[in-house]
């Protein structure tokens, strides 16, 4: 029998700027996590970093893949204390930042946990990016931060439980 | 700032009946290398099809794997494929055109450390329709335990050459699929 899914579990328009957010006490009812950002940041520009957790140890790798408007980007980190969601469509104070981020098995014990993100910004470019937590722990809580920023009074976060 | 849960109402149960979990399957152990669904009743439900994957292979070798899709079992030269990936410092550009498959993503390898799965989303647009070459994209990457040189992350897309709905999704992988590999099938209503 199909089962309904692309559940929402919590969602927030700020109300004022926000330096960060913590989703927590997360359902481990779901296999997959999905992660909606659109918004822009008070000052300057950012990234979106995320932390599972709470872990701010060296425990965090990703690669990317940029379109910048007139060349490809890659960048890469290995055993870094955050994983970064963005690179060239990062986050300005004009123009909002679409960004989704998968978060596979995530209630798994047996397996690190692997990212796939994708991050719009017509200003500043595309970027998709593929990040690993090394922890076989299943994630409860999601910090999101944004650099020397805050997100932006009217951005929307929300997060979506994916059956399987 | 702390995102209270169920603020959709009761969590769960406000979900619109629109993206269906069909099928998954999670390998008992490492005798296959293929999984297959069989989508033959689905047409009349749905309009699109969504396979979600956690992967890792018996390669002895670090790195990533293949990811290989091909409908109804037809392994002619009716597929055509591109792929933008990024890893080890470069961007490339790739494509095959009247292939036997396409190219749906990357996973992991028994050769890199413990517990590391490649990941792919891959999506079938208008999977039944008979007037359609079949269009597929994908988001995949593997971020292995040598990310500097071997970690990459990719798009794709393919295309089958048939004017056939698509009654069975097919995958198949380089080398023996491990315990705990992942696939999921997800139903789009249009």
């Amino acid at each position: 029998m199909p089962t309904p899914t692309y559940t929402p579990l919590a969602t927030t328009t700020l109300g004022s700027n926000a330096a960060s957010i913590t989703l927590s006490s997360i359902s481990q009812s779901y296999r997959d996590l999905i992660l909606v950002i659109n918004g822009s940041v008070n000052t300057g520009a950012a990234n979106i970093v995320v932390k599972f957790n709470g872990d701010s140890g060296s425990n965090y790798n990703r690669v990317t893949m940029s379109g910048t408007g007139s060349s490809f980007a890659t960048a890469s980190g290995a055993n870094i204390s955050e994983l970064q969601v963005t690179e060239y469509g990062y986050l300005d104070t004009t123009y909002s930042t679409v960004n989704v981020t998968q978060i596979m098995d995530y209630s798994a014990t047996d397996k690190h946990k692997a990212v796939l993100a994708r991050a719009n910004n017509a200003a500043n470019g595309v970027t998709a990016v593929a990040g690993r937590w090394a922890s076989t722990s299943a994630i409860t809580s999601i910090v999101l931060t944004f650099q020397s920023s805050s997100l932006a009074t009217g951005s929307t976060v929300s997060l979506y439980g994916i059956a399987s | 700032m702390l995102i209270p849960f169920g603020v959709f109402s009761a969590a769960g149960s406000s979900v619109a009946n629109s993206y269906e979990l069909i099928s998954t399957t999670i390998l008992p152990n490492s005798s296959s290398t293929s999984v297959t669904f069989d989508v033959s009743s689905l047409a009349s439900t749905y309009k699109h099809l969504q396979v979600r994957v956690t992967m890792r292979d018996t390669s002895t070798s670090a790195g990533s794997s293949g990811l290989w899709f091909w409908a109804n079992s037809d392994v002619g030269y009716n597929y055509s494929w591109h792929r933008l990936k990024a890893g080890n410092g470069t961007v490339v550009s790739e494509n095959q055109t009247t292939i036997t498959r396409i190219l749906a993503g990357v996973g992991g390898r028994n050769g890199d450390s413990s517990n590391i799965f490649g990941t792919t989303v891959f999506d079938i647009l208008d999977f039944a329709s008979t007037t359609k070459y079949k269009t597929t994209r994908g988001l995949s990457g593997n971020v292995s335990s040598t990310t500097s040189t071997l970690a990459e992350v990719e798009l794709t897309s393919g295309s089958w050459q048939s004017l056939s709905a698509i009654t069975a999704v097919n995958f198949v992988s380089d080398n023996y699929l491990v315990t705990g590999t992942r696939f999921s099938l997800y139903g789009i209503k249009g």
